[in-house]
């Protein structure tokens, strides 16, 4: 994250920008040779975006992790329970119907919309599991989740074939991005952060528990629907807070929670904050090489994501130990 | 007159419109691609005439248009070449045309310098995404925007003032935020000299 503070776009004298940082520590003084526009290019421009990206990659992470937990399987992430269809959808709608209402109207459709799938997705499989003989609640909101995200998507793309010139505003959404990051938009997602976040790292025991079956958990003491219901929740509270703000960036919330696996073993007391953290590295990382590679233009931080975490999952996966051995 | 006969010369074979038989019918069809430059939406009007009828017609329009287009031009002066622009396509991200585009290729006319070009590479076209950070340090001294209507994000001078670190900027500074209207801006017909029009009516006002 320090790194990223020092590159961009803009060629920033690296030694002002230190005491410029420094600086703002309470208690430290130190004088800075920036000029006025080159401090509000780093505190206005680059520092928000650099915090944004932090937060956003940390929630996507957890809210994989978590996710991964819940339903014991480690190929899922909140695209699968149609948070991220519920997101492109309201973001759609905001764009081909809602445009009247000002730009500010796309990341409250997309926060509504991503929670809005992930609570269609949990009705329909709760409903589904009274009244299929799989006995694997577990398993029928997973399938429940793929086909609300799948309908969902669909009507997306009927919404898009209406109305053709939206379509680069729209897919410009769907990439992801962070080009328009501001401490607004830190401090708006800063609650429900900071709630979702304690909330699925205070359940890391719990999803160890349910990690053995849902019938020991029980023995134990534990209720796996009530765990269940709580860890989605907050999940999709995470994964809404950040698609709200960064739009759709993919492989972050699957790649990292095995990282972080791979790195401190299956335990969740463990694989949750290191998820967070690591999420956060990865995608200042990420939105760092979108924003320096091609320089003064950008690359969507959802293709560098994709090209950076592709390569890296096949890595985690060639050191997981298949099943049985 | 040299800068239009300059301006025949670059119409190329790309602004050509393609034409056959639609698929399984006896019905002719004419598909024109994009005009990339002026002179090649000159040609594909004359061409659509041809194909129409009005060959006559058409070629009496393209005419027209650059007479008038020329005379905007001339009588807008000079007092703005050499001053930079960003042309605004899109916020969050944002994407900007560069010269080598037929919006660049119009305010190439007034002598303008797109803060995009050191930003076009082959692969985008002409439409690069643009960092906040090097529009904002570029200092372009006007700013076009091409997403000012609801439909488009509804950008507005007020809207960009406010955005982070782009009071420095001169034309957030200057006030020279020019909101150009969607059904004159992107359309490469006829109306052309309206966009004309508009482009120069905004540099009236505009400060050097």
């Amino acid at each position: 994250m320090l790194v990223a503070a020092f590159v961009g776009a803009a060629d920033l004298n690296p030694l002002a920008t230190a005491t410029a940082l420094l600086d703002r520590i309470p208690f430290v003084s130190l004088p800075s040779s920036m000029s006025p526009l080159d401090r509000a290019v780093e505190f206005q421009i680059r520092l928000p975006r650099v915090v944004l990206g932090a937060l956003v990659g940390g929630l996507l992470a957890l809210a994989g992790a978590g996710y991964q937990g819940v339903f014991r399987n480690p190929l899922v992430d909140s695209g699968m329970l149609g948070a991220s269809a519920g997101a492109g959808l309201g973001a759609t709608l905001a764009i081909v119907d809602l445009s009247a209402a000002g730009p500010g109207v796309v990341p409250i459709a997309a926060f509504v919309g991503s929670l809005s799938g992930v609570a269609v997705a949990y009705l329909t499989g709760a409903v589904a599991s009274r009244q299929t003989v799989l006995g694997d609640g577990v398993a029928t909101l997973l399938l429940a989740g793929i086909a609300v995200g799948s309908f969902l998507t669909a009507v997306q793309t009927f919404l898009l074939q209406r109305s053709q010139p939206d379509i680069q505003a729209v897919y410009s959404w769907l990439l992801g991005s962070l080009s328009a990051a501001s401490w607004q938009q830190v401090t708006t997602i800063l609650p429900y952060a900071a709630v979702s976040s304690v909330v699925i790292l205070l359940h890391g025991r719990h999803l160890d528990v349910l990690a053995v079956g849902d019938e020991e958990a029980r023995a134990l003491g534990l209720r796996p629907a009530v765990v269940r219901t709580i860890v989605i929740a907050a999940c999709a509270l995470a994964a809404a807070s950040a698609v709200a703000v960064s739009g759709l960036i993919g492989f972050v919330g699957i790649v990292v929670p095995h990282v972080a696996r791979r790195l401190a073993g299956p335990s969740y007391t463990s694989v949750l904050p290191l998820s967070l953290l690591i999420g956060a590295g990865f995608l200042v990382l990420a939105d760092t090489v979108a924003r320096t590679v091609l320089s003064p233009a950008e690359l969507p931080i959802g293709v560098v994501t994709a090209l950076i975490g592709a390569p890296a999952f096949v890595w985690v996966l060639r050191g997981t130990r298949p099943v049985g051995t | 007159m040299v800068q239009e006969h300059s301006q025949h010369h670059h119409a190329t074979t790309q602004d050509s419109a393609a034409t056959g038989q639609r698929p399984g019918t006896a019905v002719p069809r004419s598909q024109p691609p994009a005009a990339a430059t002026l002179a090649g939406a000159y040609q594909q009007i004359e061409q659509i005439g041809q194909a129409t009828g009005h060959h006559n017609q058409a070629t009496e329009v393209a005419k027209n248009m650059q007479q008038e287009i020329g005379d905007t031009v001339k009588a807008a002066g000079s007092k703005y070449r050499g001053m930079t622009y960003y042309w605004e396509l899109s916020n969050d991200p944002y994407y900007s045309a560069t010269s080598a585009t037929f919006i660049g290729h119009i305010l190439d006319l007034f002598g303008l310098k797109n803060i995009a070009d050191a930003a076009g590479k082959p692969a985008d076209g002409g439409y690069p995404e643009l960092s906040q950070e090097y529009i904002v340090t570029a200092k372009p001294q006007l700013i076009f925007l091409a997403d000012n209507q609801a439909a488009d994000g509804g950008q507005t001078a007020a809207i960009v003032a406010k955005r982070p670190a782009w009071a420095g900027i001169p034309a957030v500074a200057g006030h020279d935020i020019f909101g150009l209207d969607d059904d004159v801006a992107s359309r490469w017909g006829p109306r052309l000299p309206s966009l004309v029009n508009a482009l120069a009516n905004a540099l009236a006002v505009a400060k050097p």
